[in-house]
């Protein structure tokens, strides 16, 4: 906080002492100027904490999936682009994309579709209608860690109340996260059962800031309900609706928490994400210049897929 | 006739709606309503199957059990001061900087915002093995420290503060400036009052994030002694003789969910603000 103490002591002092010809003026001088400097004084403190944990480190992932990295001998070497080459001949990692690119899909497509039917079940100023959308979106802010747990109870296959659910519908019992047809599905359903509830408060507060007019005219053109929510609803929430995709994608993109906690990337890599794979190379195999082209790898999958859906939108949204 | 036919329409699509919202409250509801009553069940009626709704007789040894097994205590501390430290922390960074940002007119700005609009897209998920080199090249691994100083920085917390202090009127800062206060008074005494609102919406943010962070502690921790509360409740999964006491891990998991909750029920209103806010902007 020396940074702030600076700017006590100068900030009202005027700029008397440099009325010198601009042109002898060295170009630092300038910055001692206490009205001129008190901007950086004031963003030091968060541009250097930047630089140290974010600009940095993506710096050091670029770099590092180009290398050959030993942590252990503190050894490393250039070894161009055999970093990639040997992740995309690794069935595990090739695996990961591919069950992140699933789980993306699903959560995303039924997670943001179930939320916007809901949320336009739920626009009713009602007193009920809140109640049920606030106990809706309570798992949003409760930690990965506790639904997790919660569900790995839930999904027990001998007293689980899953199986007690399918079994009273006479359907067969599965064994959800323990075994390999369904330990994708269960960990989808965890994370949309967890999003729901704020998706469907971002598209409420998105259909509640639609100004009344825009309906009424609809109404004036002889338009049904339906068609109304397709050419006129639709449209105008389409900013709100392209933000959540981006958010979705990005943080099922980036899951880490719930298959740590329920699967540990199995049974036999059937549940593996990017991130997991990421960690596991880094931390548990040593493959660092693997895991960092892995990273690499999803930085332009997030970057890309972030690009794409806004420049649909762009075409297609009316802002 | 089309009167009663309108009538029985109307009669349907209530009844609809109301199994609409009593299936959405049950799917929400009954997960954590059977938890509770999973914690205070004996290890035997817990594996029942069918399992009972309600235990036969409520025991709370199974919360002695897992404050003991899990050493609440120590995690919660943890937890306390990790959290407490980078929302008080976070203000001492990002409060000058969306100042700067939001009325102060350098010739960088239009370097430094896109600096912090890219560092909004890059996943923390990626770049956390860079993370982790420069915390323990820095001697910091298993220090409070490590799960602080990373985060005291927020793009996320930046932009949102930097919206808010653009529209405090100038006159009221030109005003401050007039009765010759220093620009640390100017920032505590005009900025933070106007936005208080806004500083509280932020901390919330803050809050839920860190407290209910478990990646960056498994990944900045090596040992115990920093480790937070997410961290000890999955621990009490390998707790045991093999087979889960979901009793007991289900009383561990009400003392890491209850905190969380009872915010919730106190700050419904803030919170939900606070992310909707977050999602809009």
């Amino acid at each position: 906080m020396s940074g702030m103490d600076q700017t006590v002591n100068h900030s009202m002092t005027p700029a008397a002492g440099f009325r010198r010809p601009r042109s002898l003026r060295p170009l630092f001088m300038k910055y001692l100027n206490p009205v001129v400097a008190c901007p950086y004084v004031l963003l030091a403190p968060a541009m250097i904490l930047c630089l140290i944990f974010s600009l940095l480190p993506v710096a050091y992932v670029i770099r590092s999936s180009f290398y050959q990295i030993d942590f252990v001998m503190g050894t490393e070497s250039w070894v161009g682009l055999q970093n990639f080459r040997s992740i995309f001949s690794d069935a595990d990692f090739l695996q990961a994309v591919g069950n992140t690119l699933i789980f993306t899909f699903f959560t995303v497509g039924i997670g943001i579709s179930l939320a916007l039917a809901l949320a336009v079940f739920l626009n009713k100023n009602r007193a009920v209608y809140n109640l049920v959308q606030s106990i809706v979106y309570t798992p949003h802010i409760i930690s990965y860690t506790s639904i997790a747990v919660l569900f790995m109870f839930l999904m027990d296959p001998q007293t689980g109340i899953f199986n007690l659910v399918l079994d009273f519908f006479g359907l067969p019992q599965l064994k959800w996260m323990l075994s390999e047809e369904t330990s994708l599905l269960s960990i989808i359903i965890v994370f949309v059962w967890k999003m729901l509830g704020y998706n469907i408060m971002i598209i409420l507060a998105a259909l509640q800031s639609v100004p009344r007019e825009v309906y009424e005219a609809a109404k004036m053109d002889r338009a049904g309900q339906v068609k109304t929510f397709f050419h006129v609803t639709i449209p105008m929430i389409s900013p709100t609706l392209v933000f959540l995709i981006t958010n979705n994608v990005t943080s099922s993109f980036c899951s880490f928490d719930i298959i740590d906690l329920m699967t540990k990337g199995g049974p036999k890599n059937s549940s593996n994400m990017m991130v997991y794979w990421i960690y596991e190379n880094a931390f548990s195999y040593y493959r660092v210049g693997p895991a960092m082209a892995g990273a690499v790898v999803l930085l332009m999958l997030v970057g890309s897929i972030s690009v794409l859906v806004f420049t649909i939108s762009n075409r297609k949204a009316h802002y | 006739m089309t009167q009663a036919i309108r009538d029985h329409k109307k009669l349907i699509l209530t009844l609809l709606s109301g199994a609409l919202l009593l299936i959405l409250a049950v799917v929400y509801i009954f997960p954590f309503f059977h938890m509770f009553s999973t914690s205070l069940k004996t290890f035997a009626e817990a594996n029942m199957m069918p399992p009972r709704l309600l235990p036969e007789e409520p025991q709370f040894q199974n919360y002695a059990e897992a404050w003991d097994s899990m050493n609440v205590l120590h995690y919660l501390k943890n937890s306390v001061i990790i959290t407490g430290c980078t929302i008080i922390g976070q203000m001492f960074v990002c409060v000058p900087a969306a100042y700067a940002f939001a009325k102060k007119q350098f010739r960088l700005k239009k370097v430094l915002m896109p600096a912090l609009l890219f560092d909004l897209l890059v996943p923390a998920q990626i770049v956390f093995l860079p993370i982790y080199v420069i915390v323990s090249n820095a001697g910091l691994l298993n220090t409070y420290r490590s799960l602080v100083l990373p985060f005291l920085y927020s793009a996320f917390t930046i932009f949102f503060l930097t919206q808010s202090f653009r529209t405090i009127p100038d006159e009221l800062l030109d005003a401050g400036r007039m009765d010759h206060a220093s620009e640390w008074q100017i920032i505590t005494r005009i900025l933070i009052p106007s936005a208080r609102s806004v500083i509280i919406t932020v901390a919330l943010f803050t809050f839920v994030g860190k407290w209910n962070d478990y990646f960056w502690a498994k990944v900045l921790t090596t040992d115990e002694t920093v480790r937070t509360l997410p961290m000890a409740v999955s621990g009490l999964l390998s707790v045991g003789d093999g087979m889960i006491h979901w009793n007991v891990v289900m009383a561990g998991n009400v003392f890491l969910f209850a905190p969380m909750l009872i915010i919730y029920l106190l700050a419904n209103r803030s919170i939900k603000q606070a992310f909707i806010y977050g999602g809009i902007k």
